[in-house]
């Protein structure tokens, strides 16, 4: 058994319960939510994945975006989930590469937004995260538990000292490396799961 | 942390470690404004030896940019090995900041934004 956290075990069995494909493998790790742990761990996670896009003969770009995507998520949880650790889930089939982030601490904060669960009338809507001169990023409410992640860009022209220009890209280089990329608040368990996906064979 | 020196016509500063992220963003930002502050506007920030970044730090180094434009300088980054040099594709980065391969023999402007 995984040295880990009670809802980690209940998030595992969940995933290997329900959600699990045939021909899906899946690998899991702890995280302690700690900047020192970010590079360790993800020296552990990107040569199974480099194992794993080797075999369906993928180029390094994919690489290179799961790990830009990993790192983006594990600062996430050092940032902002206030959780002490959180679960790295990663399943891995020919078509696609799916990173998970689970833990149990503040759920994502929606900018003028009463909170969670979304109001189910609102299904299909999309809200404003951040917003620049060059991009917009939104949350599409999905259900009254999920939102997932969408992004606008607009023409970059001459930079000047009037051009608006974020400081924020962690969800945006998430959303930008996956193909789709979902947030999901479970009230019942109290447990926050980022997913994003990552085709294979583009 | 991180070592800087006047090369021809603008400053140099290099990131010494592996990475360029939360760890060390603030302190980079702190360290970049002083030198600004004391009349070098015009710098190279060299990633040579990093291999890891994330969105603190290019956070941090976008701050540092629009500080430098205010006053008319301007920051470009040389040595990106080829996932940090992605990850600045992957945020248009690379049309905002100008991106050198090596530490170039002067400064040209970013994208002609001193050619008025």
């Amino acid at each position: 058994m995984i040295n880990c956290p009670i809802h980690s075990l209940v998030v595992l069995d969940d995933i290997v319960n329900k959600n699990i494909k045939v021909g899906q493998k899946i690998k899991h790790y702890t995280f302690d939510n700690r900047t020192e742990g970010i590079y360790p761990l993800l020296n552990k996670i990107i040569p199974e994945i480099e194992q794993h896009t080797r075999v369906y003969g993928r180029n390094d770009r994919t690489l290179s975006l799961c790990k830009h995507l990993l790192i983006e998520l594990l600062t996430n949880g050092v940032k902002h989930s206030d959780a002490d650790t959180s679960l790295i889930v990663i399943l891995l089939d020919e078509k696609e590469i799916e990173v998970s982030k689970y833990d149990d601490g503040k759920p994502f904060v929606l900018k003028d937004y009463p909170g969670w669960p979304l109001n189910s009338i609102h299904k299909g809507k999309k809200l404003l995260i951040h917003k620049d001169d060059f991009f917009a990023l939104y949350a599409r409410i999905e259900s009254e538990n999920m939102i997932s992640f969408e992004f606008e860009e607009y023409p970059i022209g001459t930079l000047n000292v009037t051009t608006n220009l974020a400081e924020h890209y962690g969800l945006l280089i998430i959303t930008k490396a996956s193909n789709s990329f979902s947030y999901r608040y479970s009230n019942g368990g109290m447990i926050n799961h980022f997913k994003a996906v990552i085709a294979l064979g583009e | 942390m991180f070592e800087s020196f006047k090369y021809n016509d603008y400053y140099v500063v290099k990131i010494k470690g592996r990475e360029a992220t939360l760890k060390n963003a603030e302190k980079f930002k702190e360290y970049v404004t002083s030198i600004i502050k004391e009349g070098d506007h015009f710098l190279v920030i060299s990633f040579e030896g990093v291999k890891y970044i994330d969105s603190t730090f290019m956070g941090a180094l976008v701050s540092l940019l629009k500080y430098a434009l205010f006053v008319k300088g301007d920051i470009a980054v040389a040595n990106l090995n080829k996932d940090i040099y992605n990850l600045f594709c992957l945020v248009r980065m690379e049309k905002v900041i100008m991106i050198y391969d090596k530490l170039p023999d002067s400064f040209t402007g970013s994208f002609g934004r001193y050619s008025e």
